[in-house]
């Protein structure tokens, strides 16, 4: 029989249904496919497969329980893949190659630990690999995550390091500390360096110079992105030694074109810091909550009509196109400035992803939900929570919530008529 | 029901109902995201649910819910598949619901065995999340060569996936 559909041809459905997973289908082709899965009990059943392996692979590569699911690339592949994303940059790759540093012979000492890991750690020394894993010792060398790992590593001084996905960098300490970031990204929390010694990061296309702050870097095709948390950063091009300052909440991105402007613009990354209060109403976007002008707070509303919680609930900020609100470090502190009218059960909630805002990390929830019966009925109170007091709802026991971003904040009673009202949200680190 | 049944049940359907929601969604973080908010909301209905059925049947409700009304803020209906296909698929993955957990298994074991730029491509697409123009970017591929490398990949993981249940069924 003459085929009457290009989705008789198992092998085109095979590859629609895959595009259409990606999301890459016109409204043509989707109506299309929307007409064979309606009649096709075969194209549901192989719908369903691809759907599901798909599931399966993300689960498979981001197992953290053990070293390695689907196996990262031996040393002299990743080597070559380096290779592929810098020639991407290849005019970059002109300042990269040239580079060198002398690294003395009797540095050997320990400079700092994996703190965090979703996998291994590759880690170069002397042309030996090794994988490192939570608690191990690395020396100056060079320190790769793969394409499906992150890993944070605390330097001795304190300062912390959070590499994200197909990330490698070389890190020096020989008094002062350089690092030269060769693909991917990184978040850095850095403690205040030793007068005269500041941190130097060294990228394709820029040599960035810190003393003590919170940003975050990525090397990117033809360019380098700094994003300014905290703190002054102080940026050189290397294609014709222009010079920025980025102070906190700017960012700046350097491309090796010595013609192009080397401005700043507004951080598009989440902040240290957020605070929000409804004196004015709530911001535009405020997912739920109910305005009360007369103490300017939000009353916590239904959730799900004709049931029984009540929340005040900000707006889904990476959605929004904002990337977060606020980024989580280890002395992070949720305040809340509240009311009820009877004792009731609270639930605070962050709804985190990534820092780098790639992929979703889950729901962290209190630890212990309180009946909140020590607090007098109708007064305000401002209850402060320790990021230790927070839990991810994942079955992953060693996800660490600080380095990641909060998108979403939600503050939750069970009951009706508890009457919560809240005045003011903050995430800041504790002074 | 019990808070801790709740969520045991919802886990244990949990491929199935992220799958469901990147059927609307076509972005597996976002599935993610719409099947923590589904477990998220259901703890604060526990008391609601008869049984565990009566959770699954809503929860795959909220889920299909929440993804089109994500989609339908980015005004992008056109782009996802008639209710009459979603619901058509939705029964198939009722008929399939408990081959789930063998799968992951042999899935594991198929994966292993791929080649190793079969695995970065594998890696790239469904961790990194990196789609058709950028994978043929960074593969030096054309982006028809990488679907359609894909859609074999799926493929030959299916054939593999069947082989190794059958053999362990002992057909």
């Amino acid at each position: 029989m003459k085929s009457t559909s290009p989705y008789d041809d198992r092998q085109v459905l095979w590859e629609s249904l895959t595009r259409y997973i990606a999301g890459e289908c016109s409204a043509t082709e989707t109506a299309a496919l929307s007409t064979v899965l309606e009649n096709d009990p075969a194209a549901c059943e192989l719908f369903v497969e691809l759907t599901t392996q798909c599931v399966l692979l993300r689960d498979l590569t981001q197992a953290s329980s053990e070293p390695v699911t689907i196996v990262p690339l031996p040393a002299r592949r990743k080597r070559t893949l380096l290779w592929t994303f810098a020639l991407a940059a290849s005019v970059a790759l002109a300042f990269f190659v040239g580079r060198q540093w002398s690294v003395p012979e009797e540095n050997q000492r320990e400079i700092g630990r994996i703190e965090s890991a979703s996998a291994v750690v590759q880690f170069v020394r002397d042309g030996k690999s090794i994988e490192l894993s939570v608690g191990d010792a690395f020396q100056t060398g060079t320190l790769a995550t793969d394409a499906m790992e992150t890993a944070a590593l605390r330097l001795t001084d304190g300062t912390l390091l959070s590499l994200g996905t197909d990330t490698e960098l070389e890190l020096v300490d020989d008094g002062r500390k350089q690092i030269d970031l060769k693909r991917g990204t990184f978040t850095a929390d850095v403690v205040p360096q030793p007068p005269g010694r500041p941190m130097l990061i060294h990228t394709p296309t820029a040599e960035i110079e810190v003393v003590g702050t919170s940003f975050s870097l990525a090397v990117e095709p033809r360019r380098t992105h700094l994003d300014v948390d905290e703190g002054l950063v102080r940026v050189r091009r290397l294609a014709d030694d222009a010079k920025v300052e980025v102070p906190a909440g700017r960012e700046v991105r350097v491309s090796p074109d010595a013609g192009d402007p080397l401005q700043l613009g507004a951080s598009t990354r989440s902040s240290a810091a957020w605070r929000v209060d409804f004196a004015a109403g709530p911001p535009p976007g405020w997912d739920a909550g109910e305005w009360v002008p007369e103490n300017g707070s939000l009353r916590a509303v239904p959730t799900i009509e004709g049931r029984r919680n009540h929340a005040v609930i900000s707006n889904n900020a990476w959605r929004d196109g904002d990337h977060s609100l606020v980024r989580l470090f280890d002395d992070s502190v949720v305040r809340v400035t509240l009311r009820r009218q009877k004792p009731a059960t609270l639930d605070v909630v962050l709804s985190l992803r990534e820092a780098d805002g790639r992929s979703f990390v889950g729901n962290a929830f209190l630890r212990n939900r309180r009946n909140w019966n020590e607090l007098p009925v109708g007064e305000w109170r401002t209850l402060e929570f320790p990021l230790s007091e927070f839990v991810p709802m994942r079955d992953a026991p060693s996800l660490r919530i600080d380095g990641k971003a909060v998108f979403k904040i939600s503050i939750t009673t069970r009951q009706e008529a508890a009457g919560l009202e809240v005045k003011d949200i903050e995430i800041v680190r504790r002074p | 029901m019990n808070e801790e049944v709740l969520v045991k049940t919802l886990l244990d359907s949990r491929v199935r109902l992220i799958a469901g929601a990147s059927a609307v969604l076509h972005d597996l973080h976002q599935a993610e995201d719409v099947f923590q908010e589904v477990l998220v909301r259901s703890l604060s209905m526990r008391e609601s649910f008869p049984d565990e059925a009566g959770l699954l049947a809503w929860a795959r409700v909220s889920a299909r819910n929440l993804a089109i009304d994500q989609v339908r803020r980015r005004d992008r209906l056109d782009r996802i598949l008639s209710e009459a296909a979603l619901d058509a698929v939705d029964a198939q993955f009722e008929k399939s619901a408990d081959t789930v957990s063998s799968r992951i298994e042999a899935m594991r074991h198929c994966v292993e065995r791929l080649p190793e730029e079969s695995r970065q491509m594998l890696r790239l697409r469904y961790d990194a999340g990196h789609k058709g123009d950028d994978l043929a970017r960074l593969l030096h591929r054309s982006e028809a060569a990488i679907y359609k490398a894909l859609s074999r990949l799926h493929q030959a993981l299916k054939n593999c996936i069947d082989d190794r249940l059958a053999a362990q069924e002992g057909v």
